[in-house]
């Protein structure tokens, strides 16, 4: 039998059958299929190695630097692992991940929704802790996601997808299970409520009036998304 | 302003505000924290089956017995990647740089060597059934066999697939034009893929499987017919190299397989014997231009290595360092290396010696001390350099080797930072776990 010292403290991954160790995560999702099909022990983490990123994001932009963010993630990451197994195609394992994504910040907002109704309380999210030291900014970030909360879940999700997230309306529809006419749907009456809700509070009006960019009072230059 | 355009901005501008999710500490963790979630998952899932066997535990022991050891729990054979003590994985994808090649040594005694620049990726490896997958390039395996191990070896060459009973062969996929050519020292082994019937050809020790997907072609050949054949394109021959498959280097680090063979026609046309009637001072080149390294290194000594050391001009220096390197020994590397150094200061090759330096240190030498002197070197003198990826990859590794772990997790830290896509950063990162 062969032996051979191992690196690290975590020489032998609680995952792993034998003596394995990633050398190189660059899968493809044919191949990270394959692998849990077969049981492949180093499958979850080359899927989270592939998917973090955009789980991340898509969680952080709906509910911004929340306090259950990696929580959120977490559980996304165990529905795709108790489900993945069953993906033949694919094609389509990084819709179903931000499908999956979707349901869970949905799942959550509405939990959230009646916690709200029932015991009251504020804002989950809070001011951005790592990537803005700019405090205007990241005050306009706090009041953004605090309108943010009190738009129904679907309309939230649909009005982070579209401007936070840049999402077209098609990606937008799939990524929430919907028809393109239920999203277009959901987009007015967010919008609808997000501007009225914006008008009391002056530096969101302002914005939207003027255009002007975050705490900077930049003027928004023409010829922008339409 | 329409207001669609500008919510739209207004939304671009708090997705610049958030940035792109949580730092990468907190990712690492959710990673750490999900592997641990899964393996636990798996863990619990074995004992939920273990109970169930145990509540059916006569059925399942003549099931057992009649199935025989096909009811065994299938677990991982360890393998190692290269001269590193360190453990491949399944799934990853494995390359051997250009210049030289890459050994996988497997716990039960199969060895695998990919060819320079050859890419490939070890599918799966437990006590039942062990899959390589050949990308792109060649590889030579000698196979412990089936009857002494029970695990069933396959190799994969795009569509081509090879049962490996326990053997000795040479494989070679060319993804560009599809094109597999097998070649077998010893052993037998039987190929399923395009062009060959249902049941798959078996293919005898001492012939060649010569198959195109495009042309629609797939012949066996003995293997002296295929060497004088023109219609096999850069067969190499294992049997016509200069250092068989199945002889020990002289080194620890490549296990049992040679590191260098020829790869080409001309190897399998010339040997070396056939062409050591020249001036020896000529001979090592030609020999060294076949990758007939030994024979090269040899043909050297025999015109006097210090002499062609001191004499030959900066190609031919450099072809005499690689030519000690690729023979395994490290004290003439070294000499060449740094005569090299010393003699063409500012050329390119001069700029890489204290890379290959390391490599001779840390592959040949197994000093690990002087690996990691000479990587920093070359990184402080070359920090932008076209091999500073794969030095900080290799000093990450000899500051381990070395037993310095927090040396070994700072160099992790910049690699990842400097190369977070890097073949080194999923290493770098589970050295910072």
């Amino acid at each position: 039998m062969a032996s051979a010292r191992q690196i690290g403290p975590t020489a032998t991954p609680p995952q792993a059958r034998g003596n394995v160790r990633v050398l190189s995560p660059k899968v493809t999702d044919d191949e990270l299929l394959a692998m849990f099909h077969r049981g492949a022990p180093q499958a979850p983490a080359l899927l989270f190695d592939r998917y973090e990123a955009d789980v991340n994001r898509l969680v952080w932009r709906f509910l911004g630097a929340d306090r259950d963010h990696d929580d959120l993630v977490q559980q996304v990451f165990m529905d795709v692992l108790a489900g993945v197994s069953r993906v033949r195609e694919a094609s389509g394992l990084r819709g179903w991940i931000v499908c999956l994504t979707v349901n869970k910040v949905r799942t959550e907002l509405r939990k959230r929704r009646v916690r709200r109704l029932f015991y009251g309380g504020s804002s989950d999210s809070v001011p951005h802790p790592e990537h803005n030291d700019d405090h205007e900014a990241r005050d306009s970030l706090r009041r953004m996601y605090a309108l943010l909360d009190q738009l129904a879940a679907n309309e939230r999700l649909a009005f982070v997808l579209r401007y936070i997230e840049g999402m077209p309306l098609a990606q937008a529809a799939e990524a929430c299970s919907c028809s393109l006419a239920t999203i277009k749907r959901h987009l007015q009456r967010a919008e609808r409520h997000f501007v009225a809700l914006a008008a009391d509070d002056p530096d969101l009006s302002e914005r939207l009036r003027s255009g002007g960019r975050w705490g900077t009072g930049e003027p928004i230059a023409e010829g922008g998304e339409s | 302003m329409s207001r669609d355009r500008a919510l739209a901005k207004l939304g671009r501008e708090t997705a610049q505000g958030l940035g792109e999710g949580p730092s990468s500490d907190r990712r690492m963790a959710q990673r750490h924290r999900l592997v641990e979630v899964a393996s636990r998952r798996e863990k619990s899932g074995a004992l939920v089956r273990a109970r169930a066997l145990l509540l059916f535990a006569p059925a399942a022991a003549i099931v057992a017995f009649v199935a025989g050891t096909r009811l065994m729990p299938t677990t991982a054979i360890d393998f190692w990647v290269g001269t590193a003590t360190v453990a491949g994985t399944e799934g990853a994808s494995l390359g051997a740089f250009s210049d030289g090649a890459l050994p996988i040594r497997f716990e039960e005694g199969t060895r695998v060597e990919l060819d320079p620049g050859t890419r490939a990726k070890v599918v799966r490896s437990s006590n039942k059934r062990a899959e390589i997958a050949l990308d792109d390039g060649s590889l030579k395996a000698k196979v412990t066999s089936k009857s002494k191990t029970g695990i069933g070896w396959i190799f994969e060459a795009g569509p081509y697939v090879v049962n490996v009973r326990g053997t000795e062969f040479r494989l070679v996929w060319q993804s560009g034009s599809k094109t597999m050519d097998l070649e077998l020292v010893e052993g037998r082994v039987e190929v399923h893929g395009p062009n060959i019937a249902r049941e798959g050809v078996s293919l005898e020790s001492g012939h060649v499987l010569h198959a195109e997907v495009t042309r629609g072609i797939a012949e066996v050949r003995p293997l002296q017919r295929a060497e004088s054949s023109t219609s096999v394109p850069s067969v190499p021959s294992a049997a016509a190299s200069a250092t068989p498959p199945g002889e020990a280097p002289t080194g620890e680090a490549a296990g049992d397989i040679a590191p260098e063979t020829p790869t080409g026609r001309d190897s399998v046309r010339s040997g070396p014997s056939t062409t050591r009637k020249t001036d020896p001072a000529t001979e090592w080149r030609q020999l060294a231009r076949q990758a007939h390294y030994a024979e090269a290194l040899a043909a050297a000594r025999e015109a006097g290595f210090e002499a062609q050391v001191a004499r030959v001009g900066l190609v031919d220096l450099a072809l005499l360092a690689d030519t000690a390197r690729f023979a395994r020994s490290a004290s003439e590397a070294k000499l060449a290396l740094h005569a090299l150094e010393r003699r063409f200061p500012g050329s390119r090759q001069a700029r890489l010696v204290p890379f290959l330096l390391g490599r001779v240190a840390v592959d040949l030498s197994s000093d690990p001390s002087e690996g990691v002197k000479q990587f920093r070197r070359y990184l402080a003198a070359s920090p932008k350099g076209q091999l500073a990826e794969e030095a900080y990859g290799r000093l990450m590794l000899a500051l381990e080797k070395t037993g310095d772990r927090a040396g070994a997790a700072e160099v992790a830290r910049s690699y990842v930072e400097r190369f977070p896509t890097g073949p080194n950063a999923a290493l770098a990162r589970s050295l910072l776990e």
